[in-house]
């Protein structure tokens, strides 16, 4: 009952002030569709930095990833910290180049980014439908990850969890758009690096010595070696590497930044939260799995469940705390990826193809958001098993637009024939990735190779090769 | 000419944070694995920094 108490207090103090920052935010004046979703290109640094990172650390950090450290070692942070020096990279080199065209250009949505660079109209449309098959999954995924910690937390009430996840989603991105989403999403952020913060300190406090003694045992079993094969690691991080050009819910926020020194600021904060929050959650996997080693916890056969099983030892207010910071961390994903379809509709369908005004697009885009939001709570709510499994495939599906995008963003504009080599590159990386799920399994597609190479990296290959060949002949 | 010279390091670090870890630091029984990635990350943080704010005309 104290565990109840607590819980809901926590959640209900969450969501108000949450909600008390999203009506803040509709203070700012908004007037077209770039002000809705893309904040006018007027976003500070801080809440730019803030936002990216957020939605970028979904619930599979604190959860998966805590379970996946556990389970194989020092490998997972390669797997997670080769994502970071990619974007880090990718970031630095071409966000500048994006921000400024997309400025320019008045960019939206990345369908109509890529539209754009290609000067093929239809190109958005079958952007979009990539975007829709391979992110429903991934932020159904979130919203079940919502009611779990909710049941966690109140057994029985899996159900309110997707009730009050969908109604504060609705709020914080329908409100105003990327204002409110942004702010939520500072917010939220702070909630979750200030919770694995006290997480990790209290580990340490709690379990010091064994932790020391565990961890010679996992040196013994190679644990602290490179345990991931090859083929795992690249098939795994590949999708990863790309993901800041690939998915949508990030590539709209480089457009956000006001000026070079915000978009400067959006990099450096993003990889000083990203890798302080990588390092304190494999540390707690890794200090996890030396406390099994030395016998203070038992073994735990479902990654998945590492995170709660040790938060059951420890401080109630703790206990709740992280477990709202995975709300958290699920909420703020979802919602990017909300807005991100949301402006595909509003912007792309609605606006460039029907011609529409920008005040009936936006309340098209907030009829959207409730629609996609509706849609995912009935996935959330049926629970489907192979939802959680699609959502894994998200970034290897999207994986097509890496070269479609990157050679956009720089050999862009160069006729017809790149559109076309564009919707050629797209069709064969997106059947392919399918190809393999629906013949192998979801978690299985990604580490069976294909002709040898691993399957991400063929796909990347094949779509890199066909947007290579027009761009060679030139 | 600081643009190539960026995307060549930038490769290298991608490089090496994919061979280090089979070709020497494979069967580490301490957590020099951890430190490499860990210090490479850093090290490219700190030169993307440099690259940032040295000034560089951002490509356009």
């Amino acid at each position: 009952m104290e565990e109840l108490t607590a819980a809901v207090i926590t959640l209900a103090l969450y969501l108000l002030v949450g909600t008390i920052i999203a009506l803040l935010s509709r203070r700012v004046g908004i007037k077209t569709t770039s002000d809705y979703y893309v904040a006018g290109h007027r976003l500070g640094g801080i809440l730019a930095a803030i936002s990216y990172a957020a939605t970028t650390y979904s619930a599979f950090m604190m959860v998966g990833l805590v379970g996946l450290t556990y389970a194989t070692g020092v490998g997972a942070f390669g797997f997670e910290i080769t994502y970071l020096l990619s974007t880090i990279f990718l970031l630095s080199y071409v966000a500048p180049k994006v921000w400024k065209l997309a400025k320019e250009r008045n960019w939206v949505s990345p369908a109509e980014m890529i539209s754009d660079l290609y000067g093929l109209k239809p190109l958005s449309l079958i952007v979009a439908a990539m975007y829709l098959l391979a992110l429903i999954p991934y932020a159904s995924a979130q919203l079940i990850a919502v009611g779990r910690m909710v049941e966690g937390m109140a057994p029985g009430l899996y159900w309110l969890g997707i009730v009050l996840g969908v109604v504060a989603a609705l709020i914080w991105t329908g409100l105003s758009g990327m204002w409110s989403l942004a702010s939520t999403d500072l917010y939220q952020g702070l909630w979750m690096i200030l919770a694995a913060i006290g997480f990790i300190t209290w580990l340490f406090l709690w379990g010091g010595p064994d932790i020391a003694s565990g961890t010679v045992r996992m040196a013994e079993k190679g644990l602290l070696g490179m345990k991931w094969s090859p083929l795992v690691f690249v098939s795994y991080s590949i999708p990863w590497a790309f993901f800041a050009v690939t998915n949508p819910q990030v590539v709209q926020k480089l457009y956000t930044p006001k000026d070079e020194r915000a978009l400067r600021r959006l990099i450096t904060l993003f990889t000083l939260f990203g890798l302080s929050y990588t390092v304190i959650v494999t540390v707690i996997g890794l200090a996890s799995r030396a406390l099994t080693e030395a016998g203070r916890i038992p073994a735990i056969k479902v990654g998945d469940q590492v995170t709660p099983i040790l938060l059951s030892y420890a401080p109630l207010p703790l206990a709740v705390f992280v477990f709202t910071s995975i709300v958290a961390a699920a909420m703020t994903t979802m919602d990017a990826i909300v807005l991100a379809l949301s402006s595909t509709a509003s912007r792309d369908v609605y606006q460039r193809f029907l011609g529409g005004d920008d005040r009936t697009a936006i309340n098209l885009g907030r009829i959207s958001i409730l629609i996609l939001l509706l849609l995912l709570s009935y996935v959330a709510y049926l629970k489907i098993g192979f939802i959680v499994d699609l959502s894994v495939l998200a970034s290897a599906l999207l994986l097509p637009l890496a070269p479609v995008t990157l050679i956009g963003w720089f050999y862009g504009r160069r006729g017809k024939v790149m559109g076309y080599a564009a919707i050629a590159s797209l069709a064969s990386g997106f059947s392919i990735g399918l190809y393999w799920a629906l013949v192998h399994g979801a978690r299985k597609s990604l580490v069976t190779p294909i002709f040898g190479l691993p399957s991400t990296l063929f796909i990347l290959v094949v779509s890199t090769l066909i947007m290579l060949i027009p761009l060679a002949r030139r | 000419m600081k643009d190539k010279a960026y995307l060549v390091w930038s490769l290298l670090v991608l490089a090496l944070s994919y061979t280090v870890p089979y070709l020497i630091l494979r069967e580490c029984r301490d957590l020099s694995l951890y430190a490499f990635w860990l210090v490479l990350t850093l090290i490219h943080f700190a030169v993307t920094l440099i690259y940032l704010k040295g000034g560089v005309p951002w490509r356009s």
